[in-house]
């Protein structure tokens, strides 16, 4: 652990010399940075259908469908960190890719003007989507990042997590902005 | 703990119960409260780590998705707990996430450092990090802050509780314990009761009541024994004390009584007395002491013997003498002292100082003081009277008694000179016929002029007393106009002067004159003494003068006895003699005054004045006054005479039966006289028949029945004067003795008996008797009861039996019992007794 907290003071001290948003940690942090530590949170306040976890070492596949825009900030928050046995894998995926056997997949921005498309395909497979446009919701996404005074808000469709399958934790909804019922 | 000495048993007993349950109920409560303040601590650190967990787990996801609104939202959960204080939610890395605030009580809470997973207790706040942790993931940390009041709160309540139980449990233990230590305190406030009344009422036969067989109950037991020990006791003692105060009630009577009785004593009698103890301290006097001594109250005061005399010792003529003597008696305590105190005022006292013993040991002294300033002077009047008679009673002549009587005078009174005058009668004037001096006293030049002088009636000091028959004196003679011999007086140092008269009958026959070498004004007791010296004298005066002729008759007496061998009997003769003369000489004396006084001179004168008018006698008788008067007064004169006559007759008549009476006194010695052989041989009954003769006429006269008790004897030789002039003098004493004791029945024994060798003549009287103590002193010369008696009569009584061979002896049972005179001597019967007894 002692490493992680020291990548994290890290990643503050170096979000703080890039001259970023100062008022909170969001806000020191890069947006991909924040982000990625979301994308890693979502598997603690979600439950995945017993059926889309095959076994119990079986790693939990996180798909990046898309230009990644993370760089390597996804790979050191998921970096050493497994939950309940379970390691995270990364997986780029690209927009004709099939998602299924992804637990998360994040939508890049990239892929905004294909989202319908994307989504409908996916329909009610056990994915937890993950967009960063605003009308991704809409489209039948889950979760959508929303970029507000340079701080990142959660929006959640739950009609859309119990389409497909999916609990999301009360917790997680209390911290989102907008739920879509 | 001073107090609780005085807090009785059963507030005591109170107080222990009392203080045990209140520390062992106050211990409780303490433990009590202790163990629910660290349970209630324990619970209330349990609740905020509960809280802060449930606050982590709450704030979990705001923390995953750096929500601080939602952390907060979810910390504002905590306005449902009151006591808390405030709150804050740190990140991982510490910073302040969320902070919640307890804005009801205006206090702004300000979130501390953080610190890890810690609690702490401060006075009134609890706090607490916990730290949030997901799937094993720290995500921050939880900080609660809590008040106290709750754990305040509840301690008040615990503390309310606590008291409310103490004090009822308190209440409740004093309530019991009241009730339960009666079992103790009961029976020993009982017992204390009983021992109350004990010493109150002083009533022993009060009893303790046992109630328990426990320590009281032996303790009672013991109690009771000992009060009954004690009743038993107080009862013997009350008795003992009963009998004590009798005793002593009496003793105390018999000592007031016998106290009454001393001070009485004391009081009563004539001698000063004072008390003192060993060491001279005074512990009682009479009221005499203080008046013979005049002694003040602030001597009285001294209340110290040897103070006191040191006080009065100036009215003392030798006070060094008086003072060392007392200084003496008290370095000698256990001697008895007297001594004899002349005062300067005359007085002399008698001195005793006795000893005062209680059982052998000398616990004081008693001083008595008698005042015997009289008797000392009726002593010395009396040793000048005894002096002077001896004097007279030896002397036969005036001119043999004047050198003595005035030296005894001087002597005795204390003057230096003394003369004699004696009255001339045929010249009237008082001539000088003795002067006596102390030895050492040059006064031959006085001497020579008091011999020179005479002095006439009321002339010089002897011719004053002469006149006034008193006693006189001169002060000073020297310094006296009154008195011729004062030169010579000067000369021989004298001054003082004092006469007194010397009376014979009651005319006066001398004067003595006294003279002193200092100036002198005689006492009281002087004068007393004088009187009854001049009385003395004059009676010796009287005698002598009466006893001159029959002096020369005794004399004529004696020798004409002595020749016959016979004066013992002459003595004894004119012994009888002596006394008729008396009578004679009365009966001369007053016819010889009355022919002295006799109016025969005044005859002669009417004769003288007849022959001077013998011419004409006629008309002398007719016309002179002087002669008218004269056939009166001659026949005055005639009947005087007659008068005178007859007088003179009947004294002369009275001289001649006296005479007459002399005469056979006479006559009977003269039968003595001629058959005065110094031996004869006579029948004693003829002898004791003589001796009742020659009293025979007293013995009538008086009364006296005589009875004779004769034993028959033959005749003896004896010196018969003798023995008659002893049995005269027996019968003589006899009858007077009868005749003083005024009995009726006046009796007189005459007895004679012989044994083989003795021949007994007793006269036994009934009269007066004789005091034992004259027994012995009867047959001294001098000696006598008789107011005229010489005491010569026993005397030569006893001196003729012893020159016989044989003894007087007298016997008497005491005075008014009689007394027996017997006669003894050697029985020599006469050879031829038949021939010669007659003659």
């Amino acid at each position: 652990m002692r490493w992680r907290l020291g990548a994290i003071s890290l990643f503050g001290l170096l979000a703080f010399l890039c001259g970023g948003p100062t008022a909170s940690a969001q806000t020191s942090m890069a947006e991909y940075q924040v982000k990625a530590l979301f994308l890693c949170n979502f598997i603690k306040y979600v439950t995945w259908p017993a059926a889309a976890m095959p076994g119990v070492t079986s790693p939990i596949v996180i798909g990046i469908l898309g230009q990644d825009n993370f760089d390597d900030n996804l790979t050191q928050a998921v970096e050493g960190k497994n939950f309940n046995g379970r390691a995270i894998m990364i997986k780029h995926l690209s927009a004709g890719d099939d998602p299924s056997g992804c637990a998360i997949l994040f939508v890049s921005e990239s892929e905004n003007s294909r989202l319908g498309g994307i989504l409908g395909r996916i329909g009610t497979l056990p994915i937890l989507t993950v967009g960063e446009d605003e009308s991704f919701l809409q489209k039948g996404g889950i979760i959508n990042f929303m970029l507000k005074d340079g701080k990142i808000h959660l929006a959640i469709n739950l009609a859309g997590a119990q389409k497909a399958n999916l609990q999301i934790s009360s917790k997680l909804l209390s911290v989102a902005d907008t739920v879509k019922e | 703990m001073q107090f609780l000495q005085k807090t009785s048993i059963k507030g005591k007993q109170t107080l222990i119960v009392m203080l045990t349950s209140g520390v062992a109920l106050l211990l409780a409560c303490a433990a009590f409260s202790l163990y629910e303040v660290l349970a209630f601590r324990a619970a209330m650190v349990d609740n905020l780590s509960t809280l802060a967990e449930i606050i982590g787990n709450n704030s979990s996801a705001a923390l995953d998705f750096s929500d601080p609104k939602s952390a907060t939202e979810a910390l504002s959960a905590l306005r449902a707990q009151p006591n808390i204080k405030g709150a804050c939610i740190y990140t991982a890395k510490g910073e302040v996430f969320a902070v919640y605030d307890r804005v009801k009580d205006n206090e702004t809470f300000f979130p501390p450092v953080r610190q890890l997973n810690h609690i702490y207790f401060s006075n009134d706040s609890l706090e607490l990090f916990r730290p949030v942790v997901r799937n094993g993931e720290f995500l921050g940390t939880v900080y609660v802050i809590s008040d106290l009041n709750a754990l305040y709160s509840r301690l008040d309540r615990y503390v309310f509780i606590a008291v409310g139980v103490f004090f009822v449990s308190g209440l409740a233990a004093f309530l019991l314990s009241s009730r339960l230590q009666r079992l103790i305190s009961g029976p020993i406030l009982s017992l204390v009761q009983t021992a109350h009344a004990v010493t109150e009422e002083k009533n022993y036969s009060v009893r303790a009541v046992k109630e328990s067989d426990d320590e009281m109950g032996v303790l009672i037991d013991a109690f009771n024994e000992m009060l009954k020990q004690i009743q038993e006791r107080d009862a013997a003692l009350q008795k003992s004390h009963i009998e004590l105060e009798k005793r002593v009630a009496e003793r105390t009577r018999e000592v007031v009584n016998s106290l009454s009785l001393v001070r009485a004593t004391l009081e009563s009698t004539t001698d000063g007395i004072l008390v003192t103890d060993g060491i001279g301290r005074v512990t009682s006097f009479n009221e005499k002491f203080v008046e013979m001594w005049h002694i003040s109250p602030e001597v009285l005061s001294l209340k110290d013997t040897q103070k006191m005399a040191k006080a009065v010792s100036s009215q003392l003529s030798d006070p060094e003498q008086f003072l060392s003597k007392i200084g003496l008696v008290y370095a000698e305590p256990e001697k008895e002292s007297f001594d004899l105190l002349e005062f300067k005022d005359g007085k002399t006292f008698e001195r005793y100082s006795k000893l005062q013993r209680v059982e052998d040991k000398c616990v004081g002294r008693v001083w008595s003081f008698r005042d015997i300033t009289e008797r000392k002077k009726i002593e010395r009047q009396l040793h000048v009277q005894y002096a002077i008679g001896r004097v007279l009673v030896e002397a036969s002549t005036l001119e043999q008694a004047a050198p003595q009587i005035l030296q005894t005078i001087c002597e005795n009174l204390g003057w230096d000179v003394g003369g004699l005058w004696h009255l001339d009668r045929r010249a009237e004037v008082l001539r000088c016929a003795e002067i006596w001096n102390v030895p050492g006293l040059d006064i031959k030049e006085f001497k020579t002029a008091s011999l020179q002088l005479t002095f006439a009636r009321g002339a010089g000091l002897p011719g004053r007393i002469w006149s006034s028959g008193q006693p006189a004196w001169i002060h000073d003679v020297v310094q006296d106009a009154n008195f011729p011999r004062s030169p010579a007086a000067a000369k021989a140092g004298l001054h003082g002067a004092f006469g007194f008269p010397v009376q014979v009958g009651n005319e006066m026959g001398a004067v003595i004159e006294l003279f002193g070498r200092e100036p002198r004004v005689p006492d009281d007791s002087l004068l007393l003494i004088v009187a009854s010296l001049g009385s003395q004298i004059g009676q010796f005066f009287q005698r002598e003068r009466s006893e001159v002729e029959l002096d020369e008759m005794h004399k004529q007496l004696v020798d004409t006895s002595r020749q016959a061998g016979m004066a013992e009997v002459a003595t004894s003769v004119l012994h009888n003699v002596g006394n008729v003369l008396n009578s004679v000489n009365v009966s001369s004396t007053l016819v010889s005054n009355q022919v002295r006084k006799s109016k025969a001179g005044n005859l002669s004168k009417v004769v003288a004045l007849l022959n001077e008018h013998a011419t004409n006698l006629g008309a002398y008788l007719t016309n002179d006054p002087k002669g008218k008067q004269l056939p009166g007064y001659l026949g005055q004169l005639a009947e005087h005479l007659l008068g005178e006559q007859a007088t003179a007759l009947k004294e002369l008549q009275l001289l001649h039966e006296n005479i007459e009476h002399i005469k056979d006194i006479v006559v009977m010695q003269q039968g003595y006289a001629k058959i005065s052989g110094l031996v004869e041989t006579v029948k004693i009954t003829d002898l004791v028949e003589d001796a009742i003769r020659l009293n025979l006429g007293a013995l009538q006269r008086h009364g006296v029945e005589v009875i004779r008790e004769y034993e028959d004897l033959p005749p003896v030789d004896v010196e018969k004067h003798k023995i008659l002039q002893i049995l005269v003098n027996l019968v003589g004493n006899a009858k007077y003795a009868c005749d003083e004791s005024h009995r009726t029945n006046k009796q007189m024994t005459l007895r004679v008996t012989r044994s083989s060798d003795q021949v007994k003549i007793s006269v036994r009287d009934n009269g007066i008797g004789i005091p034992p103590e004259n027994l012995t002193r009867i047959f001294n010369h001098g000696f006598t009861t008789r107011k005229e008696g010489h005491g010569f009569g026993l005397h030569s009584a006893v001196l003729a039996a012893m020159e016989m061979g044989g003894a007087l002896k007298v016997h008497s049972d005491g005075p008014n019992k009689g007394a027996t005179f017997t006669l003894e001597f050697p029985y020599k019967p006469h050879k031829n007794s038949q021939n010669d007894h007659e003659s």
